[in-house]
């Protein structure tokens, strides 16, 4: 949609790795991407794909045993390896993002209010009772009723759709340019999740926010995103459009992916992929998705496909590649 | 809140009332009395027993009398010091063992605190090494031999420091006495905050703050503290009682005209009623402190208060 | 089921051999433990023996007076040992009568449950309120001091944290399925105690055992430092401190060998403790 605009993220090359007790284990493995101003990125696949990771390594978030190598740069500046006290002028003000748990997510032994006003205080130097007004006022905008009362509450005293409200509003209250929501809705109720992805599409469009939107629902998805890359074992196996996507998957996995959601009008049983993600700790020479892929031939398992053109995006998968 | 506050202060009625108990029967069941003293005793001092323990009546209403004096803040009194009741005897030492004791405990939480957070956060590196020898050293060097040594190479090797006596609590009397007594403290606490800081700091709401673009100062002291000293507060009540055996040995050892000093005394003389009365005077502070302690915790954690 | 439990078992034993520390930490033990229990009857000299012609040497070669001698004459190396016989004894000897009592109690408590947990676990929260250390002192004034009443009396307090794990970890076990098929075979209780719940605590109770020993021992070495504890001519590692203590000024070996011997002995058990628990539970590191 917004392609011709300068893109305003750009991650090259990305790694992610972990030292753990039995070695490195590689997260994400030379991930490459772009979010353009407005719109809103859908990255989708498996726990353990390394999507999380990959944002997180962004924002100098990883746990102390991970590392990230490669490039993210936020409108021209680099962000790995970024010093913590310039980062910190980015992330929550710049970048803000809204994690997975509400229900763990916020202090739980402090105020709401304390919680919201200390980003305004420190990005934006706001303080005291204009502090006050625009975190009542971002707690209306996410449609949080009685909202001067609920600043001088604790986080347990809410439910999770509340709590992930708080947490959105509090993403929102610098006027970000990019918002990351890490499967913002997993961790909640099935009505409670439409509500919260309605106040995320309403605000998002509203101001114009660029959304990197993390799930492993594709319903999500299909609902939030205008493009979508799909992500398996640390890499990116298909990207492209939404409608793309759902109509003309290139990819198996991304395929499979599809047959696996449960739908009203298709009785019978859940088609959960079978097998399981490839062991992050090797790196066997073929296609990751082989071992689990229902199209696969000799080629698969000597060499690894990369990204290629197609229809409406990429995709790596030797499958039509070979007819070339 | 309130509700929480009066079911914790009633539930420290029946501790305190086994504790009185098990102290008096202990006395009153000994092989052959505690009061056969094996030196005579004068006239009043025996009158003044008869008159507490009304030695002639039944057990039953003896311990009934006893329990009703305690109750009243009446300890009964000394055998060895004459003329002088176990409350005196009290109110003279508290102030040297309460300034020794205070002292100790403040500086324990802020050097163990600081150094538990300053090794958590540099998890696996020198400085947490560092501080985790010395406070295994910490832990595992009692006091009654911390003391004399340190008293060998500051007092006697070094003569820089006094051995002994109080001097009316000067600094330089107090500073040894107070050392042994803080070190094995900071040891645990330095453990203890080490411990959970480390688990907090691994929590989500911390990623949130990190997230949030807070400095890293910010994060530590306003979102991670709180929560990591959560078993700290937890552990004061033990710490206290750690506090108060501690003094025995300290005020022993350094000659202070403490509560612990006339209770190794009134031991080692037999005098059981200074004995009695110390043992209830601490246990019953042990107690109460553990309750504050306990209210502490649920000020410090919103998910108790309410 | 069996076979998983001596995996984990087996996994920790092998997680605690790497772990130098603790490796280190149980070879100084074993050493310490094999002195004190054959140096004294090795030695020429009797630990109560009075040589008056050498009252307070220095460590020496000749004669064999090792670490010197005390203010009486007395040979101070086999009296260290002697001491540390005595130390080390108290320490196992209590830490046994509390876990007996612990294991009993915190088993039954778990395996009931229901109100006779409720009333039991009570009982031990309203005991643990209570400064033990000081009734202790009060009883070696009543009753006299002799070592037997030690260490009934220090296991007596100490059992109330092995009683709450103990009880913790029976709950959880008693509803695993081997349990389960216990008792629809028609085990009884006492049985399904004895034979499931107990093996599988093993675990637990030896992290306790080797935490708790140390912590008897201080206690022990507290009251002998106080004069309230082990009485001479017999002596305990607190007793010979404090011995030590008084004679510095002159004789500071009558300090620095009981002392190191003391400090050393609590370094390693702690050491191994700590070794033990983060064997059986990895994620903490």
């Amino acid at each position: 949609m917004a392609a011709a605009a300068e893109p305003i993220l750009v991650v090259d090359d990305l790694n992610v790795s972990f030292d753990t007790r039995d070695g490195e284990l590689r997260a994400v493995r030379g991930l490459d991407f772009a979010l353009y101003p407005g719109e809103t990125l859908g990255i989708i696949g498996e726990s353990g794909a390394g999507k999380s990771q990959a944002v997180l390594a962004v924002l100098g978030l990883l746990p102390t045993n991970g590392r990230a190598t490669g490039s993210a740069r936020y409108r021209g500046r680099e962000l790995i390896g970024m010093p913590g006290s310039e980062l910190n002028a980015v992330r929550g003000a710049r970048i803000a993002l809204v994690f997975q748990d509400p229900m763990s997510s916020l202090n739980p032994y402090l105020r709401i209010r304390t919680q919201m006003v200390e980003v305004l205080a420190h990005h934006a130097g706001l303080r005291g009772v204009e502090a006050r007004r625009r975190a009542v006022a971002m707690l209306e905008a996410v449609r949080i009723p009685d909202a001067v009362r609920v600043l001088e509450r604790y986080p347990h005293e809410f439910s999770g759709g509340m709590r992930q409200r708080v947490m959105i509003a509090m993403a929102l209250l610098c006027d970000p340019d990019i918002l990351v929501a890490d499967e913002p809705t997993t961790a909640l109720d099935v009505t409670v999740q439409a509500q919260v992805l309605e106040i995320l599409r309403d605000l998002q469009r509203s101001r114009g926010i660029a959304t990197l939107l993390i799930t492993h629902d594709l319903g999500v998805v299909a609902g939030q995103c205008d493009r979508v890359l799909v992500m398996y074992a640390g890499r990116i196996v298909e990207s492209g459009s939404v409608d793309g996507i759902f109509n003309q998957p290139q990819h198996p996995y991304t395929a499979d992916l599809l047959r696996s959601i449960p739908r009203l009008d298709r009785q019978g049983r859940l088609n959960a992929i079978a097998g399981d993600p490839p062991d992050p700790m090797l790196a066997p020479p073929g296609c990751p998705y082989a071992p689990r892929c229902s199209h696969r031939f000799e080629r698969c398992d000597r060499e690894r496909p990369l990204l290629g053109a197609r229809l409406s995006g990429a995709a790596a998968c030797h499958l039509d590649a070979a007819g070339d | 809140m309130l509700a929480h506050s009066v079911k914790r202060v009633v539930g420290a009625v029946p501790t305190l009332f086994i504790l009185i108990t098990l102290a008096f029967f202990m006395m009153r069941l000994a092989p052959g009395g505690p009061f056969d003293a094996e030196k005579a005793l004068a006239p009043e001092v025996q009158a003044n027993l008869d008159r507490i323990y009304h030695l002639d009546e039944p057990l039953p209403a003896q311990y009934a009398r006893y329990l009703g004096n305690v109750v009243r803040g009446d300890l009964g009194p000394s055998f060895q010091y004459q003329d002088w009741t176990v409350n005196e005897l009290i109110a003279r030492g508290l102030p040297v063992s309460l300034r020794l004791g205070v002292t100790a405990l403040v500086l324990a939480l802020l050097l163990g605190v600081t150094a538990g957070t300053l090794a958590a956060l540099r998890q696996n590196a020198a400085t947490d090494h560092a501080v985790m020898t010395a406070a295994m050293t910490g832990i595992s060097i009692p006091n009654f031999v911390m003391a004399p040594l340190l008293i060998l190479v500051f007092a006697v090797w070094l003569g820089w420091l006094p051995a002994g006596g109080w001097s009316g609590g000067a600094l330089r009397n107090m500073l040894l006495p107070v050392v042994v007594l803080t070190l094995p403290l900071v040891a645990y606490i330095a453990r203890l905050t080490r411990g959970s800081m480390i688990e907090v700091l691994r929590s989500d709401y911390i990623r949130t703050a990190r997230a949030k673009g807070l400095p890293e100062r910010t994060v530590v002291l306003r979102h991670a503290l709180r929560p990591a000293l959560l078993p700290v507060v937890s552990f004061l009540g033990p710490a206290i009682a750690a506090l108060l055996s501690g003094s025995l040995v300290v005020e022993q050892i350094f000659g202070l005209p403490g509560i612990g000093r006339y209770f190794v005394q009134g031991a080692l003389n037999r005098d059981y009623t200074l004995v009695m009365g110390v043992v209830i005077f601490y246990g019953s502070l042990v107690i109460v402190m553990n309750v504050i302690v306990d209210l502490v915790y649920a000020w410090l954690d919103p998910k108790v208060r309410y | 089921m069996a076979g998983s439990e001596s995996q984990v078992l087996s996994d920790a034993w092998h997680r605690l051999r790497r772990n130098r520390a603790a490796v280190v930490a149980a070879a100084i033990l074993a050493a310490i433990t094999l002195l004190a229990l054959f140096a004294p009857a090795l030695s020429p000299h009797p630990y109560d023996h009075t040589y008056w012609d050498k009252v307070s040497i220095a460590p020496t070669l000749s004669d064999g007076h090792l670490f010197g001698t005390d203010a009486v004459g007395r040979d101070l190396f086999v009296r260290t040992l002697h001491g540390g016989r005595i130390s080390l004894l108290v320490g196992i000897a209590a830490t046994l009568v509390s876990l007996l009592i612990g294991v009993g109690w915190g088993a039954t408590a778990g395996y009931l449950g229901g109100r006779v947990d409720a009333v039991m676990m009570r009982i031990v929260d309203i005991l643990y309120a209570i400064p033990f250390v000081f009734l202790v002192i009060l009883l070696m004034v009543a009753f006299g001091r002799n070592i037997l009443l030690i260490f009934i009396a220090i296991g007596a307090i100490k059992w109330l944290d092995m009683a709450r794990i103990v009880r913790g970890q029976t709950l959880s076990l008693k509803r695993r399925e081997f349990v389960e098929a216990a008792q629809a075979a028609g085990v009884s209780s006492f049985a399904i105690i004895r034979r499931h719940i107990v093996p599988n605590l093993l675990g637990v109770v030896a992290v306790y055992v080797t935490l708790t020993i140390p912590q008897v021992i201080l206690i022990e070495s507290f009251l002998s430092f106080l004069g309230l504890g082990v009485q001479e001519p017999s002596t305990s590692w607190g007793l010979l401190v404090a011995d030590g203590a008084r004679e510095m000024q002159n004789a500071p070996w009558m300090l620095l060998f009981p002392a190191l011997f003391l400090a050393v002995t609590l370094f390693c058990f702690n050491f191994i403790g700590d070794g033990l628990r983060d064997a059986l539970d990895p994620k903490d590191r």
